[in-house]
């Protein structure tokens, strides 16, 4: 948490509105690549497969046509052999034939034992010891009764120095005008095949070749390697193929059968290039699209700064100058997006009431002092310290020596609270005695009009009062309330803990006071000889304690009065108070 | 102010990578087409066209684009330079040569191989030991099994006369070599000459009949190319010597292969040049691609042909080409 608080600080927020930016591009674009490419491999084999698979049927289909011709010719030239009457004209036959069929290497007449008996003339010699006749194989021939045998591409070798790829296709022949003669052979080039199935390209580097039935290569484009063992070529892989195609350790076969699966057509092509090619394609247009998106994402960050960090960063310096200067700082809203106004103007709201705030302060402090230091000069006031002298005075010249030294006791301590440390709140056990001295003196003084007694709670002695609190209350009352009283008065100070709030009733049973009096005595300060007065001690308990607590007044004319005042219970100095 | 301009700037930036990011994305699809030349020692024997076929093979299956020019004739080395020079000029990324001087063309390979041109020696190799590889017949080797085979046939004496090409051509010197290493072996054996003629089946057969003239004991004429196989078959044709003189011959065409079945010829050495064709523009694609390490040598297998395996069908496929 702490390494974390420490990572951030210092960062600024553009900086991090960057940073989340293009973090979240490069995220949506790795994850959506990642997706993608998965995705689309499978897609990418499956094209192969497909694209080779019309290749190799397109091949099949070429060499399907060829062979479809081969056989076609063939057939023609045996109808036009049977119905030709003489050898002559048959040779002659055989000639044009070989000399217009650009595809054509031999065109041959055997009898049954494999002997040439005609040939189309193509201006070669036959060769007089051969070898091997590989044109001719009579257990082909004859096991196709009816049709048309083909021979596995092979050399042809009857003719002297002359060695061509042939494809042989044999059929039975009945001619009256030639005697024994049995089959009609047409050798044809097998280099229109071969050079075809050469130049067929699958995929990046797929190649094309031709099995049989069996499997076994009839064609290859690097058969000369193959038997050499330089290239190996699995044949095996291909008889297990399921359904004429697969991919096998990233090879695709396609197996495509040309005229009823004598030749089949195999096309090989590679899926890890053909993937890796694709992805190196997807990676770069990927990286395209993150480089531009990062940059896209410095400029939004940038745009974004300037509408939403550049104004809390004016915002932030505007605070700073505030702090620095709180007097006589002004502050004007700024425009930006909305929460950035409302903040803006919060803050200039705020800027008003703080300096609103701290004017009050300042104001309540004067205040306080101001009452502090009449609450104190009331107590030096000349009236009553020269007419309770003038009293002592008065008891010394009569001889009531015990009376006069109660009431030189009484005013020593009720002076004493004065110089209590300077300080502003007191025990109420010791504003109580306050009180009592008070009253001691003023008792003597007004020989005895009134009576009075206290009903304290125990629990409420030990919290804390302002000084000078009920004095200026009992002094309201005497002066207002019994003073003028023809009967004996009474005055009944109760003090109790209500809850959390301190309950002091000041109750005499004097004249009591119009609502006229009662609201005047609230809210003028008095001066003379009347002290300090009830207003005094309301202020400073609302300054203290707040609105909610102060000093109430009810009072009914000729029945008497009650003050009540009413602050919160708490023990301890002035700071803790102010901590709370 | 700043804050504009640093925007611009930004902008101008971005633009910038942008255009450099398209380039480069669209110079790396449309890489550039491999180009190789192969100098062949002259493009019209059988032999050569087998490596043309296979290079043809090879430059469909990889798709690079191969130009295949050789000299006027097999000892025709300036044409041969010339051509390198010409690749060289064309950027070319491989040449892939059948050297017919094993010494005259190494500094024009050497000016080559230090521009970066991948360069692979196919059937005869040079002297300059900066090629990439070599691809051929083990020369040596087959020498050793022409020497085989002729001892085979002949189980009394063997005289022997030699019929060679071109002395500065370093098959026909490692042929030899190998042939004469395995006869060194042999008892019943006599070297009795060696003629040298240029590479041409007239020259070869004047040379074959004065050989046989000087040296009436002969019995076993060896020959080590195509031309001087030849030479010896028409002379042996000619003189009507089939049955008395064994014959062991190199590299295969149509007539060389007639003479097989005639007897002039008693074994014919066929080579692969297909494979070598094939094989030299893998191998340089290997290395221009950097994708593998090239052994120094590559050899290609030859096949021992007679009169009674000709026509077997997988030595078919080996033995005669495929005329396009």
């Amino acid at each position: 948490m702490k390494r974390l608080r420490f990572k951030w600080s210092g960062i600024s927020l553009q900086m991090v509105i960057t940073a989340v930016m293009i973090g979240l591009s490069f995220a949506i674009i790795v994850s959506l690549s990642t997706f993608f490419i998965n995705a689309h491999i499978e897609n990418i084999e499956e094209g192969a497969l497909r694209n080779s698979q019309q290749v190799v049927m397109q091949t099949a289909t070429s060499i399907d046509q060829i062979k479809a011709q081969m056989e076609s010719r063939v057939k023609k030239v045996r109808s036009e052999i049977e119905h030709m009457q003489n050898q002559e004209e048959i040779q002659h036959y055989l000639n044009i034939f070989n000399d217009l069929e650009d595809d054509v290497e031999g065109v041959f007449i055997y009898d049954d034992s494999g002997d040439v008996l005609l040939h189309g003339d193509n201006g070669k010699n036959l060769k007089t010891n051969m070898v091997e006749n590989l044109s001719f194989d009579d257990v082909l021939f004859v096991n196709s009764q009816n049709g048309i045998a083909i021979m596995r591409p092979h050399v042809e070798s009857i003719f002297e120095n002359y060695y061509p790829w042939v494809v042989t296709l044999g059929i039975r022949l009945d001619s009256d005008a030639i005697a024994n003669s049995r089959y009609l052979v047409i050798d044809y080039k097998f280099s229109g095949i071969s050079s075809y199935v050469d130049n067929i390209g699958v995929g990046q580097r797929g190649y094309c070749f031709v099995v049989d039935d069996n499997n076994n290569i009839v064609y290859h484009p690097k058969q000369r390697m193959i038997n050499s063992g330089v290239v190996k070529e699995n044949t095996s892989t291909i008889s297990k193929l399921e359904g004429n195609e697969g991919i096998v350790d990233g090879t695709i076969y396609v197996k495509e059968a040309v005229d009823n699966g004598q030749w089949n057509i195999v096309g090989v092509s590679y899926v890890n290039e053909l993937i890796a090619e694709q992805v190196k394609d997807f990676q770069l247009y990927v990286s395209i699209v993150a480089f531009v998106s990062i940059l896209i994402s410095i400029i939004l960050s940038m745009i974004v700064a300037t509408k939403v960090s550049g104004p809390i960063k004016r915002l932030v310096h505007a605070m700073k100058d505030f702090e620095s200067n709180v007097d006589s700082y002004s502050y004007e809203p700024q425009g930006g997006v909305v929460e950035i106004k409302s903040l803006s103007t919060s803050f200039s709201k705020m800027v008003i009431i703080i300096r609103n705030l701290i004017k009050q302060a300042k104001e309540e402090e004067v205040t306080l002092r101001k009452t502090e230091m009449k609450a104190l000069e009331s107590q030096i006031n000349p009236h009553f310290l020269y007419n309770t002298l003038d009293s002592i005075q008065w008891m010394c010249e009569q001889g009531k020596m015990d009376e006069a030294v109660d009431m030189v006791g009484a005013l020593a301590k009720l002076f004493r609270i004065s110089i209590n440390k300077g300080k502003q709140l007191i025990p109420i056990r010791e504003e109580i005695d306050h009180a009592m001295h008070y009253l001691i003196i003023q008792k003597y003084r007004y020989r005895d009009q009134f009576t009075y007694d206290f009903d304290i709670d125990e629990q409420a002695l030990d919290y804390y009062t302002n000084k000078i609190t009920i004095q200026p209350i009992l002094e309201n009352a005497i002066y207002h309330g019994i003073d003028r009283m023809i009967d004996e008065g009474h005055i009944q100070v109760n003090v109790r803990l209500e809850e959390e709030t301190i309950v002091i009733e000041v109750i005499d049973n004097g004249l009591g006071m119009s609502q006229e009096q009662i609201v005047s005595i609230l809210s003028k300060d008095q001066h003379g000889k009347n002290g300090i007065g009830l207003k005094n001690v309301n202020d400073r308990i609302k300054i203290y304690f707040g609105d909610s607590y102060g000093v109430y007044v009810e009072s009914e004319l000729d029945e008497g009065t009650k003050v009540t005042i009413r602050f919160p219970a708490f023990k301890g100095e002035e700071d803790d108070l102010f901590e709370k | 102010m700043t804050c504009l301009k640093s925007k611009k700037l930004w902008l101008v930036m971005a633009c910038f990578s942008l255009a450099i990011t398209l380039m480069a994305c669209s110079a790396s699809v449309s890489h550039e087409q491999v180009y190789i030349a192969v100098i062949p020692k002259q493009g019209k024997s059988s032999f050569f066209r087998e490596v043309a076929s296979g290079v043809n093979t090879a430059a469909t299956e990889y798709g690079v684009r191969t130009t295949f020019e050789g000299a006027q004739n097999e000892e025709d080395y300036e044409t041969q330079n010339s051509l390198i020079k010409r690749a060289i000029h064309a950027n070319a990324d491989a040449i892939v040569i059948s050297a017919i001087d094993e010494n005259k063309s190494n500094e024009l390979l050497e000016e080559a191989v230090s521009k970066g041109i991948v360069v692979i020696t196919i059937d005869s190799g040079v002297t300059y030991d900066g090629i990439s590889q070599h691809i051929g017949t083990d020369n040596k080797e087959s020498g050793r099994i022409a020497a085989k085979e002729l001892c085979s046939m002949e189980p009394g004496q063997l005289n022997i006369g030699i019929v060679n090409f071109e002395k500065h051509t370093k098959n026909a010197i490692e042929r030899e070599a190998g042939f004469m290493e395995q006869m060194e072996k042999e008892s019943s054996v006599r070297i009795m000459d060696s003629v040298s003629t240029v590479s041409n089946a007239s020259e070869a057969a004047d040379a074959t009949k004065e050989l046989l003239e000087q040296n009436p004991t002969i019995n076993a004429i060896v020959a080590f190319n195509e031309y001087t196989s030849l030479g010896v078959g028409y002379m042996i044709r000619e003189m009507n010597r089939q049955d008395d003189i064994h014959v062991v011959a190199f590299d295969n065409n149509a007539e060389s292969i007639g003479m097989i079945e005639n007897n002039e010829i008693d074994r014919l050495i066929v080579q692969n040049p297909f494979a070598m064709g094939y094989l030299a523009i893998e191998s340089a694609l290997k290395e221009i691609e950097k994708r593998d390490t090239l052994t120094p040598e590559q050899f290609t297998e030859v096949l021992v042909v007679s009169r009674s395996n000709l026509y077997e069908y997988e030595n078919q496929k080996f033995v005669f080409p495929f005329e396009d």
